[in-house]
């Protein structure tokens, strides 16, 4: 490996295109990875983490499309026997997180990813070809790239949706389709016979039931006879001649065993998650830079990052088995990181299942929690609906506040027929003391003229409201971003019904006391 | 001196910064090693006090979440920083912490815009899960130990 040689400002650039990289490839993926992963892409890289730690490869590799299809995989690999038979269900291997986690992350963490020092020798360089005020904004700039959790946000927010979905949503049929799934891929890699009714799904297994064949594949295959008795013969015998097949299959389908909602209330349920994968190593692009300059070269992390970047979300490793879940193909974020998209889903998984494929956020807020929520999202952005009748179905503040935040003013102004009642202006800037307060001066260019406008809405346009509703409309000094909110009517009937007044209550402050503020950002 | 970032403002109560310091003996708590003085719901966004020797207190009787709700600033100033708004230098003395209010004219009510406790139904599955979780890198940790 040879160093090379580059100056400081072509070494910041050159990390800050990394680390755009590595966001692209982690919102973009399907421009990286444009088909879904087979077997073939990742059997040899997982086989080799396996050898690496010690360990005999893993019986079976499983493929998820979806976070909502891993979770739902490692609950049947938990609690479903008849997959529990075939792969068996070990827990995670030590010797395989210790590889992961000290010979290959530790390893280059140790030599390279010590971000302060880092941080320190990149500021000592730049103070030799920086200004003073340049120097500062690069630092900080630099200092929160280099400290900062890229993919934190997604990950919670995939992980809050997931959970959602698993709480609240009917997935029977989802559930019958993941374990198909999981049986068909089990079969394939260890065998048919190692799947004990191999020929498929639980539809076939009661068709076969009813054809009355089944002495015949226990004769065959005796060693699951009294497994088959126990989770499902027992129930069917009794009463296949009894109800008609479509009820039986609903029995077993339903049973408490199937129930994964009552498992997921009970406390039952066991999903852990390992947190190895793509959006678990944010600082991936840190250690492709440090690469691409020549500082470092760890052949075990080249390899592994090669592996993640195949599109790997996550990797949950099992002594017998592992579980690839794929990264989604689009995410869309708004300019703070946020999932939000006004033109379909924020979150595009690759096909697979998923019994609410439509992720829809705005600004980070879900509108995905239930067939309503998605209704609003569609309501709110296609822009038919007249505000006042959507704005009426919105009970949560933050979903009110983001559908104002992606319906334009007039709209919402006509819509409503609101009338203007007050204004009011204020030139922070105008504060002869303000510089004692701002920390970086720079920053004061930054500071907006601020506007705040005061209307008044009859109260039975946004539904059965009995007295007239006063709105807000505000801008934010920093960002000059505009907000709505509504106001306490009461307030503004004892103190009057000015743009000042409504201000103040909203800050909670007298008259006085807001005409007082000596800085507001 | 009354200063406004965003949706929280500060008011100063005194210069001096001694008056919360006694344990037990006021209406206050001190929230040992918390420098976050409020964050957004669900933007991940907080207004967070850096550069400075900064103690924040809940209201003993006031509120039964970690909501400081006042503050003290024991060096010469300390920032108030925030990912969307401009930073402010905040001079040494004791504030009184203000949240923002918002209405719903739909139930006729009034609360907090910004709070440090979300207490919905599924944060509490969450927390849930992520205790789950937790226990078994524990328990993994033990074993890897």
């Amino acid at each position: 490996m040879k160093e090379r040689i580059i100056s400081n400002e072509h070494s910041e650039n050159l990390m800050l295109e990394h680390r755009q990289r590595y966001i692209d490839l982690i919102i973009n993926n399907i421009k990286y990875s444009s088909t879904d992963l087979s077997l073939k892409d990742v059997q040899d890289d997982i086989d080799w983490l396996y050898d690496c730690s010690g360990l005999n490869k893993p019986r079976c590799i499983f493929l998820a499309n979806s976070y909502l299809e891993y979770m739902l995989m490692l609950d049947f690999i938990n609690n479903d026997n008849t997959i529990q038979t075939a792969i068996g269900n070990h827990g995670p291997p030590n010797e395989i997180l210790n590889f992961i986690r000290n010979d290959i992350i530790a390893n280059v963490e140790s030599q390279v990813w010590d971000y302060l020092n880092l941080t320190d020798n990149l500021d000592k360089n730049m103070k030799t070809y920086l200004s003073e005020s340049q120097f500062e904004l690069s630092s900080v700039t630099l200092n929160r790239t280099l400290k900062s959790d890229l993919m934190g946000e997604i990950r919670k927010i995939i992980k809050e949706q997931t959970w959602t979905e698993l709480l609240y949503l009917t997935r029977g049929q989802l559930e019958r389709n993941i374990r198909n799934g999981m049986i068909t891929q089990t079969s394939a890699q260890l065998g048919e016979n190692s799947v004990w009714y191999h020929d498929g799904t639980f539809d076939k297994m009661i068709e076969i039931g009813n054809k009355h064949k089944w002495n015949e594949r226990i004769d065959t295959k005796s060693w699951k006879k009294e497994e088959i008795e126990q989770k499902v013969w027992r129930q069917v015998e009794s009463q296949i001649e009894l109800e008609a097949l479509d009820k039986i299959r609903f029995k077993i389908t339903h049973s408490s065993n199937w129930d994964l909602t009552k498992r997921i209330n009970s406390g039952q349920i066991h999903i852990y998650e390992q947190i190895i994968g793509l959006l678990w190593n944010s600082r991936m692009w840190l250690y492709d830079y440090l690469n691409t300059i020549g500082k470092i070269e760890n052949k075990y992390f080249s390899k592994y990052s090669e592996l993640l970047k195949k599109g790997v979300l996550t990797l949950h490793f099992d002594h017998n088995w592992v579980m690839v879940v794929q990264m989604p193909k689009k995410i869309f974020i708004d300019s703070e990181d946020r999932l939000h998209s006004i033109n379909g889903s924020a979150i595009e998984w690759r096909g697979g299942y998923s019994s609410r494929p439509r992720n829809y956020f705005l600004h980070g807020v879900s509108f995905s929690n239930s067939k309503k929520d998605e209704q609003l999202w569609i309501d709110i952005t296609n822009g038919n609906r007249s505000t006042t009748k959507i704005l009426k179905q919105i009970k949560n503040m933050e979903q009110r506040q983001a559908a104002l935040s992606v319906i334009s003013i007039e709209k919402i102004v006509k819509d409503s027929e609101a009338e203007l009642i007050s204004t009011c202006f204020y030139d922070r800037k105008k504060i002869k003391d303000l510089n004692q307060f701002i920390h970086n001066h720079r920053d004061l260019q930054r500071l907006e003229f601020h506007v705040i406008k005061l209307y008044k809405i009859k109260g039975k346009k946004l539904g059965s409201i009995d007295r007239d509703v006063y709105m807000l409309l505000y801008s934010d000094p920093s960002t000059g971003r505009e907000y709505y909110d509504y106001v306490d009517p009461l307030h503004l009937t004892k103190y009057g019904a000015t743009a000042d007044n409504a201000m103040s209550w909203k800050l909670g402050l007298s008259a006085e006391q807001y005409a007082a503020i000596e800085v507001e950002t | 001196m009354i200063l406004r970032q965003g949706d929280i403002v500060l008011i100063k109560i005194s210069n001096e910064i001694d008056s919360l310091k006694i344990p037990n003996s006021h209406e206050h708590e001190e929230l040992v090693g918390e420098n976050v003085v409020a964050y957004g719901e669900t933007t991940g966004h907080h207004h967070k006090f850096s550069g400075g020797l900064v103690r924040l207190y809940r209201g003993k009787e006031v509120n039964n979440n970690n909501d400081p709700v006042m503050v003290s600033v024991e060096s010469e100033h300390a920032i108030l920083s925030h990912q969307e708004h401009l930073d402010i230098r905040i001079p040494r003395g004791t504030y009184k912490v203000i949240r923002e209010i918002t209405y719903d004219p739909f139930r006729k009510f009034t609360q907090n815009a910004v709070t440090s406790n979300i207490n919905t139904q599924i944060n509490s599955s969450i927390q849930k899960y992520n205790h789950i979780q937790s226990e078994f890198e524990m328990r993994s940790r033990k074993v890897t130990d």
